[in-house]
């Protein structure tokens, strides 16, 4: 492989890796994700993030710097803002889960709806490009001047190298773009009053740019090193998994996502209401099938902060809960009912307005209870998530935080009877940025991934817990935002 | 100095006061726990009031006690004086199916229209329904039924096991008003109402006017002077109006175990929503009442949670803005009596990343607790029954929060009384009365809160997570 930078820009946080030929990490980064707040909601601050980059590779010892041949740059899908031809910006740079276009889409109708979904792969909403976009042309007016809209990595990759282009599985997070044929949608974008030539080149992640001159001597980097939009975080964490057709890849950071593979896109009647978001994989050989869970690992965030607990608290915390599930000794019907949705729920729902619910909460509830209570609610929405999927897995790997967290794991693969292959490797998303960037296929083995196996006595216990609060669940579930 | 004692055998402790007959200066006090459990042996409540009178230094300079009790917990007694059986407490909520039983029997309307009271599990008559249909060889071996004050009174004139004098129980109105087999309109036991329950009549308290004498102390009982006067005694709410000198137009909200909304009325209420017990108060007027099961012990779980004590609860919560960023907490974790949902349990509503914070969690449980109190408020209120002034007390009142909190939530002028035993003064002012045949007029000094806005936004929360669970119709306020 070739000697990489990569750069994850993810919702709380940016990796910053610097892997060898050999794919071993040789220096690694992590900070928060800069953002700041407009009028309108949040962005990202350009500034902080760009100077965070650079100071990542300056960092670097000048031997593992020189060596680098590649950058390659993934990110959240559906962020992006609008940026013209000398890469000053038309628009802020809108984070994913903004909702500033919303009522673009609110003016579409049934007829519409169902058009955009059969031509993009996507259920309609405001978390994807295409409404930010029509905002964003709308409040800029005059001074478009050819400004383009880049999501976060592109615009990250515009700087490095000038150029402005967009990759395909970022691309399939627009809402723009025209599943069979590749290219952006003229009559979706036409739905909302938007120029197809305000969507950038399509590429895949295969092809790159050489880096500026300017850029490369600011970083301290040679001036053959080629830039690289990997694409949506998600995506390349398939790479990085060697995911293959039939596999399901669950990664797991600040959100929760399901993903496969498919020789298809998934556009069969009645795919609309699932809410499943159909795409063009980052190698652009497959299409992809993929739900987020918006509400992941920062649930336990929140749940830690709430509880007051440290971060060593809250994991002897699991550490013992998790003995106690293997143990047998969990005491079923204490344990508070946690409905995770402390960002919206996933699909089929997909209300951005849905907030979680906790009930079952007595005077004997602890916080070990609650915590407890969280993770077995975050496995009951992966289970119904799942089950939206046409098919079952035949494999199912695991990449993000989940990876060492031994009792989320445990109840997930207890819950679903399915056997989970885990990482041992933390930075799968940016092993599969440098695959990509290489024009190599992942490696799976390489990531040093465990079998865990179902406890086929705590699955028959927590089966039945879930049979039982099943009734409450829905309900639950089903209670207006 | 002539000194009188009151006693309060609560759901948790028996606290036993001293004080001095002019002033109602309290000299000295002593407490003992009560068990934790809920179906608990008498014998527990008396050895916790003897406990609880040695820890007061003893009563020899004493000249009269009196009791007054948690409400409704029935004491069964065979034919010799002895305890039959362990008693289920008020808030034990084993008896929810013989409540359902007796509703469905005469018609939740008919108990309403008789006694004033929307049938709860907590009242006398499910209890005694539950021993005859779980233990029927205790029932029918049980010759009296007297109420927890009842019995202790009856104990402290010297009867117990093996003496009999079943005849020699005596109650009040406010005790028998609890029980579900009385008539605030009569007066009078509805006997007809106990045996339908029990299936049979035994042997009931006499029931004594608000200044009678119920008898004098028996010899023998360790720390207490044998010859001394005994009041008349009340259920605890009761005695503690008659502390607090309630008048028409006052209301209090009473923060202890459970959440309890009470007013002082003229006549007796008929509540056909099924929220307001029309019980009687210490003075031979009448005291319609609200109560929740869960209140303060509501704060003692978010503490539990939060990792911290009443005073960081309380500090934490005012942390937060009103409605605690839409973050809501249902807090019926033991179930509720107001709305009738044994079966609930508490839970936290409209959490998200940004609310879910320890600040707004701190404020969800004050709030949650508080609008519970709110809602019985409106109750009393649609009865027909003025409130103008609401006095809070309990262990909860002394908390800052809990007092912004509520300011913000009622519109009324709210009034702390001073740190006090209100319970066990209210039943010293009875053992005075019980020498001095008239209430003594003890003061009573009280902090007015100031006035604030009010946040409206607290309420809807509280009212749209109950309609989301479905435990109220609709989202509209209460007329």
């Amino acid at each position: 492989m070739q000697p990489t930078i990569t750069i994850d820009i993810g919702t709380t946080s940016v990796k910053l890796c610097m892997f060898g030929a050999d794919g071993l990490l040789l220096s690694s980064a992590r900070q928060d994700t800069p953002t700041t707040a407009d009028a309108w909601g949040e962005v990202y601050d350009l500034t902080s993030l760009r100077a965070a980059v650079v100071g990542f590779i300056q960092s670097l010892p000048p031997a593992q710097r020189g060596l680098a041949k590649r950058i390659a740059i993934t990110g959240v899908g559906e962020s992006g803002g609008l940026v013209r031809p000398d890469l000053t910006l038309a628009s802020p740079m809108i984070l994913w889960h903004d909702h500033r276009g919303a009522d673009r889409l609110a003016a579409l109708g049934p007829a519409e709806r169902s058009e955009i979904t059969r031509i993009t792969g996507l259920p309609v909403n405001a978390n994807y490009g295409l409404s930010k976009v029509a905002w964003a042309v709308e409040e800029a007016g005059a001074a478009v001047d050819g400004a383009q809209w880049l999501n976060i990595a592109e615009y990250l990759a515009a700087l490095m190298t000038g150029k402005r282009w967009s990759e395909f599985s970022l691309a399939s997070r627009t809402m723009a773009l025209d599943l069979r044929s590749g290219s952006w949608s003229v009559a979706v974008c036409g739905l909302l009053g938007v120029g197809t030539e305000v969507f950038p080149e399509l590429r895949s992640a295969g092809e790159g740019s050489r880096i500026g001159r300017g850029f490369a001597e600011e970083a301290g980097l040679l001036d053959d090193v080629q830039v690289h939009v990997a694409g949506h975080d998600h995506m390349v964490g398939a790479v990085g998994a060697e995911l293959g057709r039939g596999e399901l890849l669950n990664s797991t950071g600040t959100t929760e996502g399901l993903l496969f593979l498919r020789e298809e896109p998934y556009l069969e009647d009645g795919a609309e209401h699932l809410k499943l978001a159909s795409g063009i994989s980052c190698t652009g050989e497959d299409f992809t099938l993929f739900a987020s869970i918006p509400t992941g690992g920062s649930a336990f965030a929140s749940l830690q902060s709430m509880l007051g607990l440290s971060a060593a608290q809250l994991s002897a915390c699991i550490t013992v809960l998790h003995e106690r599930y293997l143990a047998g000794g969990v005491r079923w019907d204490e344990i508070p009912l946690v409905l995770p949705q402390f960002r919206g729920s996933p699909p089929p729902g997909k209300d951005a307005k849905a907030r979680g619910v906790i009930t079952g909460l007595g005077t004997g509830t602890s916080a070990e209870d609650i915590v407890l209570g969280c993770f077995l609610g975050m496995v009951l929405q992966f289970r119904d998530v799942l089950e939206l999927f046409p098919s079952r897995p035949e494999r199912l790997k695991v990449i993000g935080p989940a990876s060492r967290n031994p009792l989320w794991l445990q109840l997930k693969a207890d819950l679903l009877g399915m056997p989970l292959s885990v990482s041992g490797f933390p930075e799968v998303v940016s092993r599969g940025a440098q695959a990509l960037a290489s024009g190599l296929p992942g490696d799976w083995d390489g990531c040093e991934p465990v079998d865990l196996p179902v406890n086929a006595i705590r699955a028959v216990d927590l089966n039945q817990w879930a049979a039982e609060v099943r009734p409450r669940w829905e309900y639950m579930k089903g209670v207006p935002a | 100095m002539t000194l009188v004692a009151g006693v309060d055998s609560s759901t948790q402790t028996c606290k036993v006061t001293v004080r001095e007959l002019e002033t109602g200066a309290l000299i000295r006090e002593g407490k003992a726990s009560h068990p934790p459990t809920t179906i608990v042996h008498p014998d527990a409540w008396w050895d916790a009031l003897l406990r609880a009178v040695q820890r007061a230094g003893g009563l020899d300079d004493v000249s009269a006690i009196s009791v007054s009790g948690q409400q409704h917990t029935p004491v069964f007694l065979d034919a010799q004086g002895g305890v039959v059986c362990d008693s289920p407490l008020w808030n034990d909520l084993g008896s929810h199916a013989q409540m359902v039983d007796l509703n469905r029997e005469l018609g939740r309307d008919e108990w309403i229209r008789r006694t004033g009271l929307p049938l709860t599990l907590s009242d006398t008559v499910t209890k005694i329904r539950w021993l005859r249909d779980v233990d029927p060889d205790a029932a029918r071996r049980t010759a009296a039924v007297a109420v927890v004050h009842d019995w202790l009174t009856w104990r402290l004139r010297g009867f117990g096991p093996g003496t009999g004098g079943l005849d020699q129980l005596t109650t009040d109105r406010s005790e028998a008003s609890g029980t579900a087999y009385w008539s605030g309109d009569t007066g009078e036991y509805c006997l007809d109402l106990f045996e339908h329950a029990f299936g049979r009549l035994v042997e009931l308290p006499r029931i004594l006017g608000p200044l009678d004498q119920a008898g004098v102390t028996g010899p023998g009982i360790p720390g207490i002077p044998a010859g001394i006067a005994v009041g008349v005694g009340s259920g605890d709410n009761a005695a503690a109006a008659l502390a607090l000198e309630l008048t028409a137009g006052d209301a209090v909200l009473s923060l202890g175990t459970s959440g309890v909304v009470y007013t002082r009325s003229a006549t007796p209420v008929h509540d056909y929503t099924g929220e307001v017990c029309s019980y009687a108060d210490a003075t031979g007027e009448h005291l319609p009442l609200v109560a929740t099961l869960n209140a303060a012990r509501n704060f003692e779980l978010g503490a539990g949670l939060l990792g911290c004590d009443y005073a960081g609860l309380s500090e934490l919560a005012l942390q937060a803005p009103p409605g605690a960023e839409g973050l809501t907490l249902l807090p019926y974790f033991e179930g509720e009596r107001t709305p009738d949902l044994p079966h609930a349990r508490g839970s936290l509503h409209e959490a998200s990343l940004t609310n879910f914070t320890r600040a707004n969690f701190a404020r969800a449980v004050i709030e949650g607790t508080l609008a519970g109190q709110m809602v019985m408020l409106d109750a009393l209120r649609a009865c027909g029954v003025s409130v103008g002034r609401l006095m809070l007390i309990g262990g909860a009142a002394q908390s800052v929060a809990v007092q912004q909190i509520l300011t913000q939530m009622v519109d009324l002028p709210v009034s702390v009384p001073g740190l006090d035993e209100y319970v066990a003064k209210g039943a010293a002012m009875q053992a005075a009365s019980a020498l001095s045949g008239t209430f003594p007029r003890w003061p009573v000094e009280f902090t007015f809160l100031p006035r604030v806005p009010l946040e409206g936004r607290i309420s809807d929360q509280h009212r749209a997570a109950k309609v989301r669970l479905g435990y109220e119709a609709t989202a509209s306020p209460p007329a």
